[in-house]
């Protein structure tokens, strides 16, 4: 994981926390804390925080994580507006994610921490994504999804059934765009 | 709030700072030797381009130079194909020539003219090598043996006794004007003759040049004296043969160009295959006994391109020359 994660994640908990939640979580974790945002990071140091980060304010981890991918979803587009401008409904953007901003990203940065996407494109108002990748991260997707729904002002529904946190080989998630 | 969290973050911020520019200056430091490699990179990419600049007017000039030396020598070669002379065929006699140079053009060379009412003279040369350098030799030799009034050729026959003092004293003549130890002229061989048309008789002189052959009463003789070459000794004693020729016999002369054309399964051409396609065909007239050899001499080369000058002169003794006839010729022209 890249440095500029973590301090999106220290960002939002000393936002919404303060800064002594943030301080012992370090404290908790015995991590440093000085992450330089393109140097890149053991994956474990981000699930030890979130872990933290729940023992301390007592949020539910899948729902800590969610948070956490709304609020990076905005960061993303104030660097990366071009990739938002490409699209102007949810479903062609969401498509994109894999065949074409994270291939940019793995462009800029070879060794960034990537999960993989497959579709299926059932019909205009549905979409499948499957979410593989060894961090299970599949609730920062959920997240990050949420905050585009937003974002393209889209109302929809997210089914996520099948997960790779029940012993699934990827995640399912079927979405539903309604109008 | 505990002062201890803000002294933690104080600190934390303090840390990230100074690890952020360590990293800045290390990055900085890659970025300025990659500059480096790369202005060296530029550095020798200027000097290939440089270089390949320099080869490539080198070849321009190179082709420049080709193209004027291919198109002056396309201007000698058919300034030399105009030296040669025109087929003979007359009452009294008959003459053709066969001439394939192996480049553009030849160190061989030959000719044939009247020296006086009854004096056919002939001469066939083979200057060292091929191309340019020889060429130029041989076009020297055409020059002075051209037939006029001050000529050596005529000189010769009016000052010397008989015909064979005659034809030793030109080969001699030239041997005097092309011997030079101190330059690197070239030499030649030469075989110059003289057909007396009203005696019958053949005089003629050898030096180096393959023998002539005489094809008579249907039989083909090898008449030679050998010598050396014109050019390479200060006095090579040159010497006269000389032999009777009777109405309707051949003389052949050839460059050993014919003789050594090489075939890498058969080997040379060779002599003997020479003088028997001539002896087959000596019923036929010169220019076609001429055309046999040559369509056989391209066959055996596969190829057009020979490795050496290829030249062949066939002389036909028809009859003695008719005094009278003769002056009615000459009366006309006059
Ligand atoms: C402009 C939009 C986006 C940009 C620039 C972007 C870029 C990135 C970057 C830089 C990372 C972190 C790489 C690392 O830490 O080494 C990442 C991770 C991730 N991205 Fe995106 N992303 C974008 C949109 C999305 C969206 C819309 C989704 C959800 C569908 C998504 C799903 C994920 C997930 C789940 C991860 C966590 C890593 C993992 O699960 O293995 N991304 N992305």
């Amino acid at each position: 994981m890249k440095g500029v994660v973590f301090n999106y994640l220290a960002e939002m908990v000393e936002e919404g926390f303060g800064l002594e939640a943030w301080d012992s979580i370090l404290q908790t974790t015995g991590l440093s804390g000085n992450y330089i945002a393109s140097e890149t990071y053991p994956d474990e140091e981000i699930l030890m925080l979130v872990d933290a980060a729940h023992e301390k304010t007592g949020i539910d981890k899948k729902e800590l994580i969610r948070s956490f991918g709304r609020y990076l979803l905005p960061s993303f587009r104030e660097q990366n507006p071009q990739f938002f401008e490409a699209h102007t409904d949810l479903r062609s953007f969401l498509l994109s994610v894999d065949r074409m901003i994270h291939i940019e990203v793995r462009k800029l940065h070879p060794d960034a921490a990537l999960p993989e996407f497959d579709y299926d494109e059932e019909s205009e108002s549905e979409l499948t994504m499957y979410y593989t990748s060894p961090r299970k991260l599949c609730h920062l997707a959920e997240g990050l999804i949420d905050a585009s729904a937003e974002h393209y002002n889209t109302k929809y529904t997210l089914d996520h059934t099948e997960c790779m946190h029940d012993g699934a080989e990827r995640c399912t998630l079927h979405l539903k765009f309604l109008d | 709030m505990d002062a201890d969290v803000l002294n933690r973050a104080y600190e934390r911020e303090k840390a990230r700072r100074k690890k952020a520019e360590a990293l800045l200056e290390e990055k900085s430091r890659e970025l300025y030797l990659s500059y480096e490699k790369l202005q060296e990179s530029h550095e020798q990419l200027q000097q290939t381009l440089d270089e390949h600049n320099r080869q490539t007017e080198e070849m321009t000039r190179l082709v420049t130079t080709y193209t004027t030396v291919k198109d002056d020598l396309e201007i000698a070669a058919s300034l030399q194909a105009d030296l040669l002379p025109d087929p003979v065929d007359t009452t009294t006699h008959a003459a053709h020539g066969y001439f394939q140079p192996a480049q553009f053009i030849a160190g061989d060379a030959y000719d044939y003219f009247m020296l006086s009412e009854s004096v056919f003279a002939f001469y066939i040369i083979d200057v060292e090598g091929h191309g340019a350098a020889s060429a130029m030799t041989s076009f020297a030799v055409h020059s002075q043996l051209t037939p006029k009034l001050d000529g050596i050729c005529s000189r010769n026959l009016h000052t010397c006794n008989n015909h064979a003092d005659a034809v030793i004293a030109t080969v001699n003549d030239l041997n005097n004007n092309f011997y030079n130890p101190d330059s690197k002229n070239k030499y030649f061989t030469m075989l110059y003759g003289m057909l007396d048309l009203q005696a019958g008789k053949l005089t003629w002189c050898q030096a180096g040049h393959p023998a002539l052959t005489l094809y008579s009463e249907g039989k083909p003789i090898e008449l030679g004296c050998g010598g050396f070459p014109v050019g390479i000794l200060e006095e090579p004693g040159f010497e006269a043969a000389e032999c009777d020729i009777k109405p309707g016999d051949r003389v052949a002369i050839y460059s050993d160009g014919i003789t050594e054309c090489y075939n890498e399964n058969k080997g040379f051409f060779g002599k003997d295959r020479l003088i028997d396609i001539l002896l087959q065909n000596r019923s036929s007239e010169a220019y076609q006994s001429i055309a046999t050899v040559r369509d056989e001499l391209l066959a055996w080369n596969a190829g057009d391109e020979f490795n050496d000058d290829v030249t062949l002169l066939l002389i036909d003794y028809k009859k003695p020359v008719d005094q009278a006839e003769w002056n009615s010729v000459a009366t006309l022209s006059l």
